[in-house]
């Protein structure tokens, strides 16, 4: 249809949506009558018949909180879409099994959010209170009003920063996370990082390698000879990548499954080790305990890549700098002893060696920006730098002090680790322990493959830092088929400095992020239950001395919550004291979405945003390393609209209702910004350019390195796009992405502190802990309850996402179970199906019971974040998480760890809670 | 031709009354008008007045109720307006696409039904459509009956009168549904003394 | 069907130690064919982890198939042993200020996954695995036998085993005949109906949808008889690949490649033995004495990967091209 055609069209709706309800003649306001078309109605039959033939095939993606990025066609007929399938046009690289067909049962569920019960249709304001599910509909210029005047009062009598804005994972569709963003950074909004929030960043990986997160594309899996499944079970959380794991075993590849219980990834592997729940970290500082004491470690590799070599003064523990031996020295230089001078020496690459070229924060994700160091610049060249002994040094005031290298240190602390104490630990006998050590130090490659698993313990720091040693040893690193690879969390906005470009247009460092496990922790004023630590006097330390952030600033409350894309009151921890303490402070709860979950429930106003089929964006992830997208199959459904033209069209309203009030102009003293909201519906929109999401599609392909050259034209035509560079690697044509080679095999200083992989950690809290070197600590034993409490991710859903659907949910068992081990059960007079209640000091769930024979006895699991609307007679996972701050991520002071959102900051500790279980006997209601 | 006619203003006034309560609804109800005019209409189509309770409280009291009662989702068991919601969940795709083949058969577009293309408002307006284009009579209304005649007994017949039941009697929205499945039934019950359709009615027509 | 007519059969290879029990294959099928109202507890293909009581529950001890050549007599499954699909209604939550949970309408107390991951054995000697389940396009199809109308065939060109539905009288003999609980009844519209190969599909030089739409690139699909095909190697040249339970005498057409991965069994000291963890006893209850063959076959080629030496078997359960696992079939419409 041409566009005078369209005009004429539209004009004519418009005259009949104004039909008569009385009138006599014809009347339509729903159907659009072409009196052009005469009528050839060949029966029902023939209308039939045509059965499952489509007319249109177009690109889809899942943008769930899903790592899988698995591209799929959507073919429909008639503006209806029919089914969807896996597109199975991803490029297989050579000698590596096929890559196709990408893409699970939940993924062809993906229409049920379109067709389904629980889709949104139309503007709702909130009748009743809020969660009881009363509406009324409202029109889009109506609901947009409320927000615009609520959003304009906020700013006007608290703040800018008094709006807050949740929107997690830009990788998935980082065009809709964008336009939230956008709107934030324009107004002066605060937004919030997530991937620390969820538990899904690894802060110690972030301590050794100074980068945010990175992981080797799942097809690398083939490739290792020896592969650790270390609290992973990617059988059940990584469904499209298993195969790799199962195909590298075929190849002869040895799987070992490290986890409590006997999951479907250990029945895939050739040995399961199960340590007692949250002893990881001995198990894992026995093997280097081994890998040390027997000689086993690469030592060229340790000497060049890590901080090993690096002197330590054993008066003060902390390392020998440059500022300790000269006048004018630098402090963040720092000394290897080199055996052929028989000196100490200034090793390159710290952090004092930043050349002057130090680029721009576009490298959000790394700790600094090394990678315009020379190539070589960690070579050692004729350095011969010593692992072991003891050295003195004569200080710049004349002491004589003694030194000794990070690696003779380490070997102290392991003889604490050794693998007749860590069977005592983990139950797991010395000789496996032994055993396994000598096969990890002798294969090659290997790989440590995990995840949540183990990450949300609260000394998961410890644990990482620990298997980072281990590959770090054994010369594993940047190595194809090797390294810790740690999936968990779609962190991996790959063009990220594209999608930065489009959400925060004046840079990030002017958007408000406040770091959201401390943000809910202090406004929903939670109760962690931990005495002893000192928590509340270090969060404030770590606050004032502007370490983390805090929005709003100066003590004062958020008033309005804007949440999209994220199911932020089903999944936060201490989510009772969210409820009950935080969202009374909240003048308005704004939640845009496909469907009604927990946090439309319980929002004042929703928004029907367009499923994943009804608009364009862009989808990535750090499984794989093409780029792909979704196109509107059909125009949005009923009156949902895009994200981005959501906020292109709240930024209108808030424009013209600050312009109605004159209060267009607002000075920002934080950032010294004269606001000009008059102006903010041209600045959302780049004064028209970015009107439509494809334009803003376009615009992130176009300002990012990894995309440079890429229009989604192309990718709609040819299929998914490889990314042109990345994260911390070179691509390599035909050959699978592995991280951290422009620092192993470009010898580029590694962003840390030291320029190396660092395991010495001298910040003073990490020294006061005696945690400057990995050192196991045993699980939290702040809830004096029996049993643990253990949340995975769950094969049937993401998140919350399918959770209620249908399809899956007649695969298991009609609702959220609790499994748990048969002797634990019967000890509790439970029968498999019966009802549990289970509890501790933060709250209470009731759920049916699984009884399940590979659970271990005193752990009991519930795979996480069920709605709050599900099959429970009370409550959810979250009900008794509490949120629990780890004082050694609040460090924002030292070289590489400061914050930077969803770079470094306090993230997940749901491993560490504790319950009790017992048998329900009240009454069990009626299904509705 | 009477008839029809009849059915057709009938078809209309029960669409606009199913759907999301607007003003000029309002203006109707308020003065009586509407009332009238549906009992009118419905004694001639179906030989019995309909009695339509008078809405109490304003415009905005009659569209909370609506919500309530069964705009959004499922709205209870049985209680929705959307024909997919009677069906499993993932079989809505197959309706939809029927649905809108019926309506493309007579050159109705789809593009601004936000209501969804399965929602009772706009199966009573295509009945609507139908019934007026048949009263107009002429030599081209064969297609227009029999399309009327499979509409109702594949999908009006199949699940109002379940949702008028599911409902009840009771207020504006329970009286609108007690005609419509009243209509609906003597459609059905019509249609089903009428000798089959001739194959090939399009062609013909 | 005249002596003229050329017998093929079209068959499938599952691989057990791939398949990692996603139900990709489950929903695949069930979107495509079983969605009809009144067809919810019907699954052509169905994933359950064994041991267990499986889909229909205790579905392999209700008679059926053939006793020394002779029709033995089965059951029907009952509705509670398929399970009565759970309903939901959250919309009453959550549009329209109910205050009660969306729960399944019915009493939930069996479904096709029920028994997901329990498995058997004691902590920490417990086993499990997938065992995904379908039509076995029999050589000697118990259902046609018992069909009175002559509703179901095996048709010459590809081993199918179809049900017309025009002829098909509602007797429910077939579904009570078949051993493995593949037939199904629509009481709706009292007619049986099963899988038919996706025919539609399989004449469009498409794959089965179970199979071009499995993740875990377990299935292998292609004719017996083709020598190009991994099922025939499987099958024929390898004997690795075998029938489930193929006592019942009916001459399944989809073939197992056992589980010969997985954990020793633990001692008492934690350390691991010699011994497998799932009982050499137990698989050969599914698949015939012949496993324990096919499984040192298996192993040894493995061996031979470990040490780097080439492995045909190996390489033709890798499947390293997709299409490598399809015969002569395509995975997907190319528009």
């Amino acid at each position: 249809m041409g566009a005078p055609n369209r005009r004429k069209f539209l004009k004519g709706v418009a005259a009949i949506a104004a039909a008569p309800v009385l009138g006599s003649g014809l009347s339509l306001r729903s159907l659009a009558a072409d009196p052009a078309i005469r009528p050839d109605y060949p029966g029902w039959q023939d209308l039939v018949r045509r059965g499952w033939t489509w007319d249109r095939r177009t690109r889809g993606a899942h943008l769930v909180g899903c790592t899988g990025g698995c591209p799929h066609w959507v073919y429909s007929r008639d503006g209806i879409v029919l089914r969807d399938e896996q597109s199975g046009d991803l490029p297989a690289l050579p000698g590596l099994p096929d890559p196709n067909p990408r893409g699970c049962a939940k993924g062809s569920c993906a229409i049920d959010y379109m067709y389904g019960p629980y889709r949104l249709k139309h503007p709702l304001i909130r009748m009743g209170e809020r969660g009881d599910g009363k509406w009324r509909r409202a029109s889009w210029d109506e609901a947009l009003q409320l927000i615009a005047d609520r959003v304009v009062d906020a700013m006007v009598r608290h703040g800018p920063d008094s709006v807050s804005v949740f929107s997690p994972a830009p990788a998935v569709a980082p065009v809709s996370y964008a336009a939230g963003h956008r709107f934030a950074h324009l107004t002066g909004a605060h937004a919030h990082t997530f991937f620390d929030w969820y538990g899904d960043h690894a802060p110690g990986q972030t301590q050794t390698l100074g980068v945010q997160c990175d992981a080797a594309e799942t097809s690398d899996w083939f490739n290792a000879r020896l592969i650790l499944l270390w609290g992973a079970n990617p059988v059940q959380t990584r469904i499209p990548d298993s195969h790799y794991l199962t195909e590298a075993a075929l190849n002869g590849t040895r799987v070992v499954t490290i986890a409590p219980d006997y999951s479907s990834s250990a029945a895939k592997s050739d040995q399961w080790l199960h340590p007692r729940p949250g002893t990881d970290a001995a198990l894992a500082l026995a093997l280097a305990h081994v890998i040390v004491e027997e000689r086993l470690f690469d030592a060229a590799f340790v000497a060049e890549q890590t901080d090993l070599p690096l002197l330590v003064r054993s008066d003060t523990r902390r390392f020998l700098r440059e500022a300790d031996l000269v006048e004018g020295g630098a402090e963040d230089r720092f000394f290897a002893h080199d055996q052929a001078s028989g000196r100490p020496v200034a090793m390159r690459g710290c952090w004092a060696d930043q050349p002057d070229t130090r680029a721009a924060p576009r490298h959000a994700y790394l700790g600094r920006d090394t990678l315009s160091f020379p190539e070589g610049t960690l070579a050692l060249g004729d350095l011969r730098p010593a692992l072991e002994g003891s050295f003195r040094v004569r200080t710049r005031d004349g002491g004589d002090v003694e030194v000794r290298p990070v690696l003779e240190l380490l070997r102290r602390t392991l003889a604490d680790h050794s693998p007749r104490k860590a069977a005592r630990i983990t139950g797991i006998p010395a000789a496996t322990i032994t055993a396994l050590a000598r096969e990890l130090a002798a294969t090659r490659p290997a790989t440590i493959i995990t995840g949540a698993g183990i990450n949300h313990w609260f000394h998961s720091d410890v644990l990482f830092r620990a298997l980072h040693l281990l590959m770090a040893l054994t010369g594993n690193v940047g190595r194809h088929g090797g390294g810790v690879n740690h999936y968990v969390g779609q962190w991996k906005p790959v063009p990220s400095a594209g999608i930065n470009a489009l959400a925060f247009p004046r840079g990030v460092s002017r958007q408000r992020f406040c770091q959201t496990t401390i943000w809910t922790y202090l406004h929903a004023e939670a109760r962690d239950g931990i005495e002893g630590m000192d928590i509340p006097r270090r969060l404030r330390d770590s606050l004032t001395s502007g370490q983390m952030p805090l929005y709003p600033r100066g003590g004062r409350s958020p008033k309005v919550f804007i949440c999209y894309r994220g199911n932020y009151l089903n999944q936060t921890k201490s989510q009772g004291d969210v409820l009950r303490t935080l969202w009374p402070k909240l003048d308005l709860v704004v939640n845009i979405n496909i469907r009604m979950d927990t946090t439309a429930l319980y929002s004042d106003v929703v928004l029907p945003s367009a499923h994943w089929y009804e608009k364009t964006d862009l989808n990535f992830t750090e499984e794989h390393t093409w780029i792909h997208m979704t196109e509107p199959a059909i125009p949005p459904m009923y009156e949902a609209r895009s994200d981005w033209r959501i906020f292109v069209d709240l930024a209108a309203k808030v424009e013209e209702t600050a312009r109605r009030r004159g209060v267009t102009t607002l000075h920002d003293d934080e950032f010294g910004w004269h606001r000009d909201l008059g102006r903010l519906h041209a600045e959302m929109t780049a004064d028209g350019r970015l009107a439509r999401d494809e334009d803003a599609a376009q615009f992130i392909l176009d300002n990012a390195p990894e995309t440079k050259g890429m229009t989604l034209d192309a990718i709609r035509r040819k299929g998914p796009q490889r990314v042109v560079s990345n994260w911390t690697s070179p691509m390599e044509e035909g050959v699978p992405y592995t991280p951290f080679r422009h620092f192993t095999h470009g010898r580029k200083p590694w962003p840390t502190l030291t320029g190396r992989q660092q395991f010495y950690i001298d910040h003073s809290l990490f020294l006061e802990l005696s945690q400057e070197l990995p050192a196991y600590r045993p699980p939290l034993d702040s809830d004096q309850f029996p049993l643990r409490f253990n949340t995975p991710h769950s094969r049937h859903a993401v998140h919350s996402t399918f959770k209620d659907n249908d399809l899956m949910l007649r695969l298991q068992r009609g609702g959220p179970v609790l499994e748990m081990a048969p002797a634990d059960g019967r000890q509790r007079g439970l029968a498999d199906n019966d009802w549990a209640e289970l509890w501790n000091d933060h709250g209470r769930l009731i759920c049916r019971v699984k009884l399940r024979p590979g659970e271990p006895a005193g752990r009991v699991t519930m795979h996480h974040a069920p709605e709050l609307y599900q099959d429970l007679i009370q409550g959810g996972s979250q009900s008794v998480c509490p949120i629990r701050i780890t004082p050694t991520h609040l460090v924002g002071d030292y070289g590489h760890l400061v914050f930077r959102p969803n770079y470094y900051g306090p993230g997940g500790s749901q491993r560490d809670v504790r319950v009790e279980v017992r048998r329900y006997t009240g009454p069990v209601p009626a299904g509705l | 031709m009477a008839l029809a006619a009849a059915r057709s203003r009938a078809y209309t006034l029960l669409a606009a009354a199913t759907a999301y309560p607007d003003e000029a609804l309002w203006e109707t109800l308020a003065d009586g008008r509407f009332a009238a005019a549906l009992a009118e209409s419905m004694a001639e189509a179906t030989g019995e007045p309909a009695v339509v309770a008078a809405p109490a409280g304003s415009l905005a009291e009659l569209q909370a109720e609506y919500v309530a009662a069964f705009d959004l989702g499922r709205g209870g068991p049985g209680r929705s307006l959307h024909e997919g919601d009677h069906r499993p969940a993932e079989t809505r795709p197959d309706l939809l696409v029927e649905l809108a083949a019926f309506y493309r058969c007579f050159g109705l577009g789809t593009q601004h039904c936000t209501a969804g293309l399965d929602h009772l408002s706009v199966a009573l307006e295509f009945m609507h459509f139908l019934a007026f284009h048949e009263a107009g009579g002429a030599a081209g209304s064969a297609p227009y009956r029999h399309a009327q005649r499979d509409f109702v007994a594949r999908h009006l017949a199949d699940w109002v009168p379940a949702v008028a039941a599911a409902h009840g009697e009771s207020g504006f929205h329970g009286s609108v549904l007690a005609a419509a499945a009243r209509l609906v039934a003597a459609d059905a019950g019509r249609y089903e003394t009428e000798p089959a359709a001739p194959g090939g009615v399009g062609a013909a027509g | 069907m005249t002596s003229s007519t050329r017998h093929r059969q079209m068959a499938f290879v599952i691989d057990l130690n791939k398949c990692i029990g996603c139900q990709g294959c489950t929903i695949a099928c069930k979107r495509l064919w079983t969605t009809a109202p009144g067809l919810e507890a019907a699954y052509w293909m169905n994933v359950e982890t064994v041991p267990g009581r499986g889909y229909p529950r205790d579905w392999a001890g209700r008679g059926g198939g053939f006793d020394k050549g002779r029709p033995k007599p089965g059951r029907e499954p009952t509705p509670e042993e398929y399970g009565i699909p759970f309903e939901f209604d959250y919309s009453a939550r959550l549009f329209s200020g109910k205050r009660d949970r969306g729960r399944p309408r019915a009493a939930a107390d069996w479904a096709p996954n029920w028994e997901e991951d329990q498995g058997a054995g004691a902590y920490p000697n417990t086993y499990f695995f997938y065992l995904p389940r379908m039509c076995n396009h029999c050589d000697r199809p118990a259902c046609a036998e018992a069909c009175e109308a002559g509703a179901i065939r095996k048709r010459p060109e590809d081993g199918l085993v179809l049900l017309d539905p025009d002829r098909c009288d509602g007797s429910r003999a077939c579904v009570a005949a078949c051993p493995y609980a593949k037939t199904f009844f629509d009481a709706a519209k009292a007619k049986a109906h099963k899988c038919h190969g996706c025919f539609p599909r399989l004449e469009a030089g498409l794959a089965p949808a179970c199979v071009a739409q499995c993740t875990g690139r377990a299935m292998h699909v292609g004719f017996l008889d083709d020598g190009a095909a991994s099922v025939h190697k499987l099958v024929r040249q390898w004997g690795v690949a075998l029938p489930l339970m193929d006592g019942f005498g009916t001459g399944p057409n989809v073939f197992y490649i056992p589980p010969f991965i997985g954990p020793a069994v633990e001692g008492p000291d934690g350390t691991a033995g010699a011994a497998a963890r799932i009982p050499d006893n137990y698989l050969a209850s599914l698949f015939g004495p012949d496993v324990r063959t096919a499984l040192r076959v298996l192993r040894a080629e493995r061996r031979k990967r470990g040490r780097g030496e080439p492995s045909e078997l190996m390489d033709l359960l890798i499947g390293r091209d997709a299409r490598a696992l399809l015969g002569h079939l395509q995975p997907h419409p190319s528009r």
